[in-house]
């Protein structure tokens, strides 16, 4: 987990933009911002008093050097800062100061000066109840401010802003030499003594603490303002820092004297940036409300946000990254959820795996694999909830089964160069696009193996390593026996899965192949499709959708595209998603644990174009099609008629099975001869269901199969533990199968076998000790 | 089900109840009164009671 959690160390979320980070008062300017565009003047003017101490003569003094690095300046022209703070002195309503309840403090502090550094320290040590004595050489307060600005603004801050503070201010009272001051008591003293003063030695003691400060006896002394050449607004901010460090100081007794400067990591999308110009005040001076606001709307309020733009899930959950890993270390933390917080149950499941924070986040930050390790903490633990994934892994055992699983060569071929791969979904929605697709490789290269299996992901998905592990060893001594081969994937997904596990197995997709050996044009012909129909945009307009597993597979990618041309097809580009290949709702199987995300995320992918799709993963074309887009397999533009426009129905979960049973019985008999009783699931156990298109689909949404509700009729049956109603001839009863209830209520048919289905249900929670209950009956009267 | 539907143990012959009944999810067992068949104990959940109040006790459990 560690070597996940670590690298959210660099997330770049909490970055100052780049504007905060050159204010010398380190504003938080997102916040003043949102303030000022919401039109909150109260707010945003206390926003900004609370960075700068003195406001309006901060806004008086401040040149603006967040102007310079606004990513705005190079383009439409930097943000409007200093009107937008003038705008909120001229608004706010309330300008009071705030007066802090906070209980003295019984340490001592002098400030030597009663310039704006020195007052702006004693300002900020006097909120926090410092005992505060301000020694000023002359007869007034504000020493270089009477030089640049009009007394009536910085004498009216000064008042205002010290109104509720307490602290003595010593007029016409030099400070000779330390001793003078060291001998009253203070534990520290702010020197702030203005360009050319009296320094007390602090100049030359760069470095104990980092600024120019030092130790003296009982009290430490530091220097600031316009004495280490602040002018201006950073004089101001100087002696705020100053007052910050002395309080440091006072908490810690550690000698530390940071510069008063921040660094940002901060990394901007720069399609963000826009155009648009300043708002130009009316008036030619400054802002009315409405300019005010408008110019706060052109702020790109830059955050790093990445994340928050192209991954799902923190789209979808309005997460940042860093929240989902605090929540996923919770969560995976061992103990019981009784007595600790697992907030990240269900959205580790409830989640895609596509690596897309990995590929645009600056900082590499990989959400995806951790939560990938956190679904496998989570099974080690025996804490993840098992109907997560329970339905996919049954599926997998199916596909991997006596029923559905192939893996042989060639008849007379006893080592293969390559081997179809087809995935165990691509024939369970279509089995005859698997079977056009080996025709078509067989008649280019007869010694083509065939391996119709699942590769696993849904054990990976789920966390189940051992399962994952046990697939893999299966897969790889098959791959073995056959010689060796080159697998050829109709699945980018099952590929990426292979080049994990199996990564010693060779591997390409079918569509490369398929486009080089000139195969394509056999499969069209095989399938009687016109070679008019295969001119050039015959088939209208359409966008390739690739999948996240073929981000970095510029030849599948080309292949694809290839084939769809020859087939008539006009390519539209699909912009975003060619950049940035994102998951089409399906990957990681989050449909189970939250079928809104699952819905959210194929419904984006599917908006994304209006055009109709081709995909060449079988999840992608049957989450998009479920999502209402029009979506077709590149198998099906290569192998249909052009004519056959409408989308066909998507194969329920039964007819999955049914598919898979049935394209292994097809292609045993045709290419090896064998009809070997396979158990036919449509044959199995229980009697003939008539169930009505309603409820067929309410079963396939459900994920309920045929062949589960034969067996609970059959059991019902058999058993007589059934209930009957008592007005009607309808019967209801359940059975346990796997860690499923599945319940059925139904009717038998009149004059012939079977039973008419009317409801079909299924709960996950088991009805226990059914017979033994409640002290009304033991066990031994079972 | 339809409000006042009765459903009858086929075996027993009896009318269903709403009697104590304990059921179990991930690792917890709770109790909660169901329709059952007070000679055998044979249950009965009908569809809506599924989907709605079982539903919800299974997500807050798998949320735990």
């Amino acid at each position: 987990m560690g070597e996940y959690t670590d690298n959210f160390d660099a997330c770049l979320q909490k970055e100052a933009p780049f504007c905060g980070a050159e204010c010398p008062f380190h504003m938080d300017v997102l916040d003043f911002v949102e303030k000022t565009r919401k039109g909150m003047w109260n707010a945003a003017f206390k926003a900004y008093r609370n960075a700068t101490g003195f406001p309006h003569i901060a806004s008086a003094l401040c040149g603006a050097p967040c102007k310079s690095v606004c990513p705005l300046a190079a383009r439409g022209g930097a943000v409007e800062m200093p009107l937008l703070e003038r705008a909120c002195l001229a608004f706010a309503k309330d300008k009071s100061a705030t007066a802090y309840n906070v209980p003295a403090k019984p340490r001592r502090v002098a400030v030597v000066g009663a310039g704006i550094s020195g007052l702006s320290c004693a300002l900020r040590l006097s909120a926090k109840k410092y005992d505060v004595e301000v020694f000023a050489r002359g007869e007034r307060v504000g020493g270089k401010l009477w030089d640049i600005l009009p007394p009536e603004i910085f004498l009216k801050d000064i008042e205002e802003q010290f109104r509720h503070e307490e602290y003595a201010l010593r007029l016409s009272s030099p400070v000779p030499d330390r001793d003078f001051l060291n001998g009253r008591g203070f534990d520290a003293v702010c020197v702030a003594t203005g360009a050319g003063g009296e320094d007390f030695g602090l100049l030359r003691a760069l470095g104990e603490g980092g600024g120019p400060c030092l130790r003296d006896g009982a009290s430490a002394w530091f220097a600031c303002g316009a004495l280490i050449g602040d002018e201006g607004a950073r004089a101001l901010a100087g002696g705020l820092h100053m007052g910050t460090v002395i309080d440091n100081f006072l908490k810690t007794d550690k000698l530390l004297y940071p510069p008063n400067a921040a660094q940002t990591r901060m990394v901007l999308d720069a399609a963000r940036l826009t155009d648009a110009p300043p708002v130009a005040p009316q008036n030619g001076g400054d802002y009315a409300e409405e300019e005010a606001k408008a110019e706060a709307r052109r702020c790109l309020k830059c955050q790093c946000d990445a994340c928050r733009l192209y991954v799902d899930l923190c789209e979808f959950t309005g997460k940042w990254p860093l929240r989902v890993r605090d929540e996923i270390a919770a969560t995976t933390l061992p103990g019981v959820s009784e007595v600790k917080a697992t907030p990240a149950k269900r959205l580790l499941s409830a989640s895609n795996l596509a690596p897309v924070c990995r590929e645009v986040c600056p900082a590499r930050i990989d959400l995806e694999g951790l939560i990938l390790e956190g679904r496998r903490s989570m099974h080690r633990q025996d804490k993840a909830p098992w109907a997560f994934h329970d339905f996919w892994l049954r599926d997998m055992d199916f596909a991997d089964g006596p029923e559905a699983a192939l893996c042989r060569a060639p008849v007379g071929a006893a080592r293969c160069a390559h081997a179809f791969f087809p995935g165990c979904r691509l024939g369970a929605g279509d089995p005859r696009l698997v079977e056009a697709a080996y025709a078509a490789l067989l008649a280019k290269r007869p010694d083509t193996a065939l391996f119709l299996r699942c590769c696993g992901a849904p054990a990976e998905w789920a966390g189940d390593e051992e399962k994952h592990a046990a697939a893999l060893a299966d897969i790889r001594a098959r791959w073995e026996k056959l010689g060796k081969p080159v697998l050829l994937f109709a699945c980018p997904s099952c590929m990426e899965v292979f080049a994990r596990g199996i990564p010693e197995a060779p591997r390409r997709s079918v569509y490369e192949a398929l486009d080089e050996w000139g195969a394509a044009d056999a499969l069209a012909d095989a399938a009687g499709v016109a070679g008019a129909a295969r001119e050039s945009g015959a088939r209208g307009e359409w966008a390739v959708f690739d999948p996240c597993a073929a981000r970095r597979d510029a030849g599948m990618k080309s292949a694809v595209r290839r084939l769809a041309a020859s087939a008539g097809c006009r390519l539209a580009p699909l912009a975003e998603q060619e950049r940035i290949a994102r998951c089409c709702g399906y990957g990681g199987q989050p449909a189970i644990a939250s079928p809104d995300f699952a819905a959210f995320v194929a419904g984006k992918r599917a908006a994304e174009s209006e055009l109709p799709y081709i995909a060449y993963c079988a999840n992608c074309r049957d989450a998009l099609r479920k999502a209402g887009k029009e979506c077709r397999h590149i198998l099906e533009i290569l192998f249909d008629a052009p004519s056959a426009t409408a989308d066909p129905r998507l194969a329920t979960v039964t007819e999955h099975r049914r598919n898979r049973a049935e394209l292994k019985r097809r292609l045993l008999a045709k290419y090896w001869n064998e009809r070997p009783a396979i158990r036919d699931e449509s044959a199995s156990e229980g009697p003939r269901l008539k169930i009505g298109e309603a409820l067929l689909a309410q079963m396939d949404e459900d994920r309920i199969l045929e062949e589960e509700l034969r067996a609970v009729v059959a059991f019902c049956e058999r058993t007589g533990r059934r209930v009957r109603d008592a007005d009607g001839d309808a019967y209801a009863g359940y059975h346990r199968i796997g860690r499923m209830s599945y319940w059925v209520e139904y009717r038998p048919l009149e004059g012939v076998e079977g039973v008419e289905l009317l409801r079909a249900y299924a709960h996950r929670m088991e009805i226990e000790l059914e017979a033994v209950w409640n002290g009304v009956k033991q066990e031994a009267d079972v | 089900m339809e409000p006042g539907k009765k459903w009858i143990c086929d075996r027993c012959n009896v009318e269903l109840r709403l009697m104590e009944t304990q059921f179990a999810y991930l690792k917890r067992s709770f109790r909660h009164k169901v329709l059952r068949c007070p000679e055998c104990g044979q249950v009965y959940i009908p569809e809506e009671l599924a989907r709605g109040r079982v539903r919800e006790v299974e997500k807050t459990l798998e949320d735990k």
